[in-house]
């Protein structure tokens, strides 16, 4: 088992690479998208939006090799390994989504930006096939000491139920001039059909290239979002992805949080499933109090999940995959969200030591 | 805060906290905090005001330090005023028993806060965070810190008089005394004997204090500095006194490597096997605070710190209770 951290783009400065090390990571998860539009956002550390998303999502160039390896340069400068990407750019791929004019030509930029990642030997690209997107969460002092955290209360907030308008996809507006009106529904059935359509034309470029492609569940998991239907909501869901295609760069961002938050199925079953089937890329391990429709984000050690347990689970079943926290509750101190990332790494890494088996390189990494 | 065993973790607040550092610590999940001060507030009034307000955010006052009555060198050397500040001391162990504090750690070294005799460089550990670092063989050629030498004799004879002086004030107010070791632990420094820098300092001060009021604040880190030359190492200390209920408070912090030359690290990237300590702990029922201690960095260094001794000690508690369950 590996150890990492994520971070958005405007962090990856050499301070926040150094804070990462200092917290005991050694492989990144890196966003390239900038979710980070509204001021707002950069005071919580995550993206905050309104019934507009996170901003618009303007950037139309693809992720060359050049860039990559730019940054991934910058990665290995202070000693750690840049494993995964989180989320292609709606800007990429809108029409893969939505089942637009521009698919066909989109798809073939995603296959570009795939033999790039490969090329720059980033072992990982996590995604989200969703369309609405993480949207409808607020962010209050859920969290122990009035810590601020995101969270649902109710599936009646009209940051749910307000249908999506057309030119938004994945919480953001990648079309500022589109019509101002309702994106029409689709079927539960449709959204996998563009699904397997998309993994159909993008794994063997991913095998090729040696990246593993990993889904992340729907986060807030409820069967529909702004009047769209939701791909992975339910424990068992993730085993029609698996279905859809036995290759072995067909996997899952495992995230445990939102997993936790489905209103259905026992997380440590789940856990338990999934990781002895070797399909996880990597985890998300956060915890969470309550289930959809009514769940806070904690702390990593005061929610509902026996964070120890999930590791002996995950010992259990020999995951040799990297774990970052995800997110975590911003502190109040002069730097809330570090702290609150530090504070989890710190009882990460304690728990994953502490429950290593006898012979385990952690053992010795106390 | 209820804490799920005996094992309160604390960290070091300021002597006038804000809201916003009162927040930190809850949202940390501390059971105890600890505030090192001065003589002007070393006050009943100050002392009960704090604890009350602690007490408010659910966080257990447990110590109040007085920076002027602490490694003094009137105190260690028997210099003129001797006998003020030990008068100065039982004061404020009066004042801390009445506001209902029971705990305070002392220590006996000259020249501690005095830099060179401290740190010879300022090295740097993982993530690039600067660290103190010493290096025995530097410090071997630094001048005498105080004009002349002292011997072990001299400094033992200071210590039996302080303690003799206040072990009755501590027991009649009842307030525990920790004796923190010295650090580093090396039997000179700058001319001056360090008598707590092996384990039979300890049994020795154990002996003359003969009070149940007296007993250890054992700091890993220091302990961890001397190595082999300790007599014990750290986890035999801690089976070794906390078997005789005489640990009091424990400074959970780690180094690269025990002397000739060391540099404190984060938690996890020392050489002391933390899961290690926190069983020991477990094992001989340890019921007092465990602090992180000079953490590299800055408040989210802390707060990494903090989040991994309640992981570790979940877990050990854990596992104790299943071994209970088996026997």
């Amino acid at each position: 088992m590996k150890l990492g951290f994520g971070l958005y783009r405007h962090d990856l400065t050499p301070q926040n690479l150094q804070f990462a090390r200092q917290c005991g990571a050694t492989h990144l998860v890196v966003h390239l998208v900038d979710y980070f539009k509204k001021p707002e956002s950069v005071k919580h550390g995550q993206p905050v939006g309104d019934l507009n998303g996170w901003g618009v999502a303007d950037n139309r160039t693809p992720w060359s090799y050049e860039m990559l390896a730019g940054i991934r340069k910058d990665i290995d400068a202070a000693g750690l390994t840049w494993e995964a990407i989180e989320n292609f750019d709606p800007a990429h791929w809108h029409d893969i989504l939505l089942d637009g004019p521009q698919k066909a030509q989109q798809m073939e930029t995603l296959k570009r930006t795939i033999q790039n990642i490969g090329k720059a030997g980033i072992a990982t690209m996590g995604y989200n096939f969703s369309i609405a997107g993480v949207a409808g969460r607020l962010s209050r002092p859920f969290a122990r000491g009035e810590a601020e955290a995101p969270g649902m209360d109710g599936a009646e907030d009209p940051m749910i139920t307000t249908p999506m308008r057309k030119g938004m996809v994945w919480n953001m507006i990648y079309d500022p001039d589109a019509a101002d009106e309702a994106e029409p529904t689709i079927s539960h059935d449709e959204l996998w059909e563009r699904l397997a359509w998309f993994l159909q034309q993008i794994l063997p470029i991913a095998a090729e290239s040696g990246v593993h492609m990993a889904l992340h569940p729907d986060d807030p998991p409820l069967p529909m979002v702004r009047n769209q239907p939701r791909l992975v909501y339910q424990h068992h869901m993730y085993q029609r992805l698996l279905d859809l295609d036995p290759s072995p760069y067909n996997g899952l961002e495992f995230c445990i949080g939102t997993l936790a938050e489905m209103s259905e199925g026992d997380i440590y079953d789940c856990i338990d499933t999934y990781t002895a089937k070797g399909v996880i890329k990597y985890i998300h391990l956060r915890n969470v109090r309550g289930r959809v429709p009514h769940y806070h984000e904690t702390f990593i050690d005061e929610g509902d999940l026996d964070v120890e347990r999930v590791f002996e689970i995950l010992h259990k079943n020999q995951y040799d995959g990297l774990l970052i926290p995800d997110h975590a509750p911003s502190m109040a101190c002069a730097a809330p969200w570090h702290a609150g990332m530090a504070f989890a790494m710190g009882y990460l890494k304690a728990m994953l030591t502490s429950t290593a088996p006898a012979g385990s390189v952690w053992k010795r990494a106390r | 805060m209820t804490s799920p065993s005996g094992i309160r973790i604390a960290d070091r607040m300021s002597p006038r906290p804000t809201t916003q550092e009162l927040e930190f610590f809850q949202q940390m999940a501390v059971d105890a905090a600890s505030i090192w001060t001065s003589l002007e507030d070393s006050t009943y009034q100050y002392m009960v005001d704090t604890r009350t307000l602690l007490a408010s955010h659910g966080i257990d006052l447990f110590n109040i330090g007085i920076l002027d009555l602490h490694c003094d060198p009137t105190m260690v050397l028997g210099l003129d005023g001797f006998s003020q500040k030990v008068e100065q001391y039982k004061d404020y162990l009066r004042n801390l028993g009445r506001a209902g504090i029971g705990y305070t750690t002392y220590a006996h070294m000259a020249n501690i806060k005095m830099l060179p005799y401290y740190q010879t460089a300022v090295g740097v550990t993982r993530g690039g965070l600067a660290t103190r670092e010493f290096d025995r063989e530097l410090a071997r050629d630094l001048p005498l810190s105080h004009g002349r030498k002292y011997s072990a004799d001299e400094i033992w004879e200071t210590f039996t008089a302080f303690i003799c002086e206040v072990m009755p004030v501590a027991e009649e107010a009842g307030v525990r005394i920790g004796l923190h070791p010295d650090d580093p632990p090396l039997p000179t420094l700058g001319g001056v004997a360090r008598i707590f820098a092996h384990v039979d300092g300890y049994e020795r001060a154990l002996e003359i204090a003969n009070s149940p009021n007296f007993g250890l604040c054992l700091c890993v880190g220091s302990w961890a500095e001397g190595g082999a030359d300790m007599g014990r190492d750290v986890y035999d200390m801690i089976r070794h006194f906390g078997g005789q209920g005489k640990l009091f408070k424990i400074h959970f912090r780690n180094v690269d490597a025990p002397m000739p030359r060391f540099r404190e690290t984060l938690v996890d990237d020392g050489y002391i096997d933390m899961y290690q300590v926190l069983k020991a702990l477990q094992d001989v029922g340890f019921t007092g605070a465990l602090l992180p201690d000079h953490v590299p960095g800055d408040g989210r260094n802390t707060a990494y710190t903090i989040g991994y001794m309640r992981a570790m000690r979940a877990r050990v508690v854990a596992e104790a209770r299943v071994h209970a369950q088996r026997a």
